[in-house]
């Protein structure tokens, strides 16, 4: 178990790696003189080439790459452009919220998605079965800004039951500051509901057809007991392999999401640094949000070993 | 041709699978069996006429401003509304429709195209296989929002470089497939046959594998349509997709949100548009499975 878990960690070493290189020739990309760009239309020469040392830019590729790939090793990813502020404390910052978003809408999603599959597998072609059947299906096709919209404009503007954006920190707001995270939870989570309650179903319909499960009904073992010991222990792996996937779409819907909300994560970050052309904090901010994926799912792997005996800890899953 | 004949005969023994064209034809009528699926193909083909058609249909030009219109709801001389300048929402969401759906419609023919070739190649040539999935696990370990937006910000916003974005967020994904379907075909007796007969591998790989691959790559690429129109969608939205002069269904949104508390159909009706979009790929997705699942021919199948 051990190895297997060191072993996962290594490749995520060198996968980092090469997206940080990947990354760095992407701003390379950059019509023009990044310093150029940077400083706009009314930039002076003077101005620019001093940006240019400022960021090893007049260096040559090598030596910058090593230097963005040396600042990524040492925590000194530089300083913003436009707040004058070391970029990795402010990645420091709004890397909490984020992650409690995402993870928030995971847990929620596993939670109803499950549930809801579960009760709609083991009642198949009934009216709750249908019910959940065309819900599920909606779900997954809501896109996650409009309702996030619509959410606002129903419980914050019409009903004014919940703030309609901002965001509060845990140790400042204490409880109250959950009610600011649950319509951009509601907003993410729908779709992954939609999604997940679907394949629930599906698994558990297939694991219900076994000839295992027969044989323990046969045995009169009670009804509950068969779902929950025999058919729902194997769906459950499933549903831990899905979460993996789920991860890219809320990180994702996260950026959207927050930036909707106004709530100070890494979406948000890099959208506005975007438009401020602060491409230092862009840069970084992408790396760290691809590794906070990447991290993410280490862990569902890992609770994917836990779970399931099958997994050889030797072999990677290709 | 001898040789085709009998390597066509060994197929059907392959995996209990019915000859290619008597599945077809029992697929038709599975896919018209099912209602939903049909009323949302009709929903899309209408969608893309709307689009195409844009300039003739649309009552208004996109851009069309008028300051004595502002804000008029839904209404008979304006269907969906107007907005803060007084441009008509209907014509701006036809127009909108032109990008969304024809940018992800370039995406999705783009990465098939590409991302099957390399699936293809990857699944049939070991060789080949170690460097292109090295390469696709590199750019998949990108979610895939996020890509788009790495290649966004970079490349600043227009319309050509949105396509060119979540292309490259999507071939791999499509080579995965592709390579996975390519793998299981490739141990078969049929391809065994065909190579023992010394077809070479572009025959193979192309009157063989190809269209026995094709049918859940279809299914994919139904959702992959919709996946794009949410993330194009997604990134007009943020406002790094289209550039705002190109309306998008994305961009109608946004600019919709800042009124919302006085013009809500500003924010509902394009939203709708791409649920509904999105909603008619999935289910249409959704019945083309079904026809490749054998499944739903009545007979029980064993796994």
């Amino acid at each position: 178990m051990l190895r297997f878990l060191a072993r996962r960690i290594l490749t995520i070493i060198p996968l980092t790696l090469m997206m940080a290189i990947i990354i760095f020739f992407l701003m390379r990309l950059l019509p023009g003189d990044p310093a150029g760009h940077m400083l706009g239309p009314e930039a002076t020469p003077e101005e620019i080439s001093e940006l240019k040392i400022k960021l090893a830019l007049d260096q040559p590729v090598y030596i910058q790459l090593v230097r963005w790939l040396g600042g990524i090793a040492t925590g000194n990813l530089g300083d913003s452009f436009y707040h004058n502020m070391p970029v990795s404390r402010m990645l420091l910052n709004h890397m909490i919220p984020t992650l409690k978003l995402t993870v928030f809408s995971l847990v929620l999603a596993i939670i109803i998605g499950t549930g809801a599959g579960l009760i709609s597998a083991v009642k198949q072609h009934s009216l709750i079965d249908r019910i959940i059947v065309v819900i599920s299906t909606s779900f997954m096709a809501v896109p996650g800004m409009w309702l996030g919209l619509l959410l606002v404009l129903f419980f914050g503007v019409v009903l004014r039951w919940l703030p309609v954006a901002g965001y509060q920190t845990f140790s400042n707001g204490g409880i109250s500051s959950l009610k600011y995270l649950v319509m951009p939870v509601l907003a993410m989570t729908t779709a992954e509901i939609g999604i997940l309650t679907k394949m629930v179903r599906s698994r558990m319909l297939d694991v219900l057809h076994q000839d295992y499960v027969l044989t323990a009904r046969s045995k009169g073992l009670p009804f509950w007991k068969v779902i929950l010991k025999h058919a729902f222990k194997n769906t459950l792996i499933s549903v831990v392999t899905l979460s993996g996937m789920m991860l890219a779409g809320l990180i994702g819907g996260a950026v959207i999401i927050e930036n909707i909300f106004a709530i100070p994560g890494m979406g948000r970050l890099i959208v506005t640094s975007i438009a401020r052309r602060d491409y230092l904090v862009v840069q970084s901010a992408i790396l760290i949000i691809t590794f906070l994926y990447l991290f993410l799912n280490f862990l569902v792997d890992v609770v994917y070993a836990l779970l399931d005996p099958r997994v050889s800890y030797g072999s990677l899953k290709r | 041709m001898q040789a085709e004949t009998k390597v066509q005969t060994i197929e059907p023994g392959e995996a209990g699978a019915t000859p290619l064209k008597k599945r077809r034809e029992s697929g038709m009528r599975v896919l018209f069996r099912n209602p939903l699926a049909i009323l949302s193909f009709i929903y899309l083909v209408f969608m893309a006429l709307a689009a195409l058609l844009a300039p003739w249909i649309a009552p208004f030009a996109p851009s069309h401003m008028d300051i004595n219109a502002r804000f008029i709801p839904p209404g008979i001389e304006h269907w969906l509304g107007t907005d803060h300048l007084g441009r008509d929402v209907m014509s701006r969401m036809i127009f909108g429709g032109r990008t969304t759906l024809g940018v992800s419609m370039a995406v999705v023919l783009l990465s098939a195209l590409a991302g099957t070739s390399l699936g293809l190649i990857s699944g049939y040539f070991r060789r080949a296989d170690e460097i292109i999935m090295r390469i696709t696990d590199l750019f998949m370990a990108f979610p895939p929002l996020i890509g788009g937006l790495a290649i966004m910000a970079f490349l600043g916003s227009s319309v050509k470089n949105v396509i060119l974005a979540l292309f490259l967020v999507s071939v791999p994904r499509v080579a995965r497939i592709a390579r996975a379907e390519t793998l299981v075909l490739r141990e078969t007796t049929f391809i065994k046959a065909a190579q023992s007969m010394r077809a070479g591998p572009g025959r193979i790989i192309f009157r063989h594998i190809l269209p026995n691959a094709i049918s859940p790559l279809i299914v994919y690429f139904t959702l992959m349509f919709a996946g794009t129109i949410m993330a194009e969608a997604g990134l007009s939205f943020l406002g790094i997709g289209s550039p705002p002069d190109v309306p998008s269904w994305g961009i109608v949104l946004s600019e919709g949100r800042y009124y919302m508390r006085n013009a809500w159909w500003l924010t509902v009706m394009p939203g709708a548009a791409i649920f509904l979009a999105v909603l008619s790929c999935n289910l249409l997705g959704d019945g083309i499975r079904d026809v490749g699942d054998p499944r739903q021919y009545g007979r029980a199948r064993r796994r």
